[in-house]
């Protein structure tokens, strides 16, 4: 204890608590601490300067704690854009007790030794701290043939797109979503490419999350995807209606395409009516038609959500279409192959 | 179970009453060298000379194994943490089911298992294989 006396120096301010320990591994090996509302992760380190149960710390930025818990950032990111530089050594002989936080010298931060390695993510806790209580599956694409980038890449955007959707429409009896939704769709105006992206991200921000498990390019190979279990069977539920009658989608899709177009909506803004009341009339039957037979049955929902404009159901119901379509595209030209669940 | 038979002076109540046979015939360990020591089969209490204070005081007198078929990715993370750097390898120790007791400490299915050894068991003499991580 004298070594620790004359060899460091506490803040005197400087004191944090035990929120969580996030990975238990013969003792406490990652821990989030809290400090006057702001959250520090520590990780065990095998000695410093005398203490008795050594950690390094850091101040975390609230976002990089986020993109770590979600799996989008490893420990050593957070580690490496540590809140205002702020890294600390702790003794957490006694995890109930407080805990003096010691600051760290710019030498000490030099020491490899004391920094996890690139490539530790969250889903290694062992705690299920800060994951969402929804219970997640894993859904498996069996692929064949040539994949080149461009394909997994737009295999990865129309899946995320579908899931993203499926995860806001399927029930959750969660208000949150109801306005997440509402938000997405007021405001976009459906009437570009870049409306429709920035609507399918706005609703991926607030939907589950779906992770790649797994990429296997090998011929044939895999692409797994973990995430919502209810929004990945809705996920397939789409794709199994294609398969079971591909035409007959299609076929209603083309309609709803037809009266669109023949109205000029096709790129029009949500502001913009019908051609007449029978012609909006129509287009409510087939997106109706379209969207019931995708496997939705909130249409209702949807359409109320869409403060019921006519032009921005029918919109979205066909850029779920043409997402589930190019996915199913893979599958006709027999590069994708079954899809399994775990 | 008779817990008089295990090793390193467990307090009474441990193994826990949830803890059940070894359920397979082998389990992983992470270990620092080729030729692991007996050091690499030390528990925390082993180690530290106390026990834990926010567990089940059991856990410090328990090792941590993992399952084989547990995702050979997750144990290789665990030695990107400092303290676990050193343990470059992975033995795969033959344990049959009265040779101890488990539980399983997985909330998010990585695999992991708590074990309480019997006295009679050497895990050293039952090492088939060590494979660098």
């Amino acid at each position: 204890m004298t070594a620790f006396k004359t060899n460091v120096t506490t803040a005197k301010t400087m004191t944090a608590k035990l929120e969580e320990v996030l990975l238990d591994y013969e003792g406490a090996q990652i821990v989030l601490l809290i400090s006057a509302k702001r959250l520090i992760l520590g990780v065990a380190i095998e000695d410093f300067k005398g203490l008795e149960t050594p950690f390094f710390c850091c101040a975390v930025k609230d976002k990089s704690f986020e993109k770590y818990i979600n799996g989008r950032a490893d420990l050593h990111y957070v580690f490496r854009t540590a809140f205002r530089k702020k890294y600390f050594f702790a003794d957490l002989k006694n995890l109930n007790s407080e805990i003096n936080l010691i600051k760290a010298s710019n030498e000490d931060l030099l020491n490899e030794n004391y920094w996890p390695d690139i490539g530790l993510f969250s889903r290694c806790h062992t705690s299920d701290y800060g994951i969402d209580g929804e219970i997640s599956t894993t859904q498996t694409y069996h692929i064949d043939g040539t994949w080149g980038a461009n394909d997994f890449a737009t295999f990865n955007n129309k899946i995320a797109d579908l899931y993203a959707i499926c995860d806001v429409v399927t029930p959750v009896n969660d208000d949150n979503f109801d306005e997440q939704l509402i938000q997405s769709i007021s405001s976009h105006n459906f009437s570009s490419g870049g409306s429709y992206l920035g609507f399918y991200n706005g609703l991926k921000k607030s939907s589950n999350q779906l992770r790649i498990k797994e990429l296997r390019y090998a011929s044939p190979g895999i692409i797994a995807l973990s995430g919502n279990q209810a929004a990945l069977e809705e996920v397939a539920d789409v794709l199994s209606r294609f398969m079971d009658d591909y035409s007959s989608v299609q076929e209603t899709y083309k309609k709803l395409f037809k009266i669109l177009k023949s109205d000029n909506l096709l790129s029009a803004e949500p502001n913009e009516r019908f051609s007449s009341e029978d012609s909006e009339e129509l287009a409510f039957k087939y997106g109706r038609e379209l969207y019931k037979a995708m496997g939705f049955e909130n249409s209702d929902w949807l359409h109320k959500h869409c403060n019921k404009n006519t032009l921005i159901y029918c919109k979205i119901v066909r850029s779920i279409f043409t997402r589930a379509s190019r996915i199913w595209d893979y599958k006709l030209e027999g590069r994708l192959q079954e899809v399994e669940f775990e | 179970m008779s817990f008089s038979n295990f090793a390193g002076d467990l307090p009474e109540e441990c193994p826990p009453a949830d803890a059940v046979d070894v359920p397979e015939p082998q389990l992983l360990r992470l270990v620092e060298k080729e030729n692991p020591t007996e050091q690499d089969f030390l528990s925390f209490h082993d180690i530290e000379g106390k026990v834990r204070t926010n567990v089940c005081k059991c856990m410090s007198f328990g090792v941590s194994y993992f399952s084989v078929n547990a995702d050979k990715h997750y144990i290789a993370d665990l030695t990107k943490l400092p303290k676990l750097k050193k343990k470059r390898y992975i033995a795969t120790v033959n344990i049959s089911a009265q040779d101890g007791a488990v539980q399983k400490t997985d909330p998010n299915k990585n695999g992991h298992y708590c074990f309480w050894r019997k006295k009679s068991f050497d895990p050293l003499s039952n090492i088939s294989e060590v494979k660098p991580v």
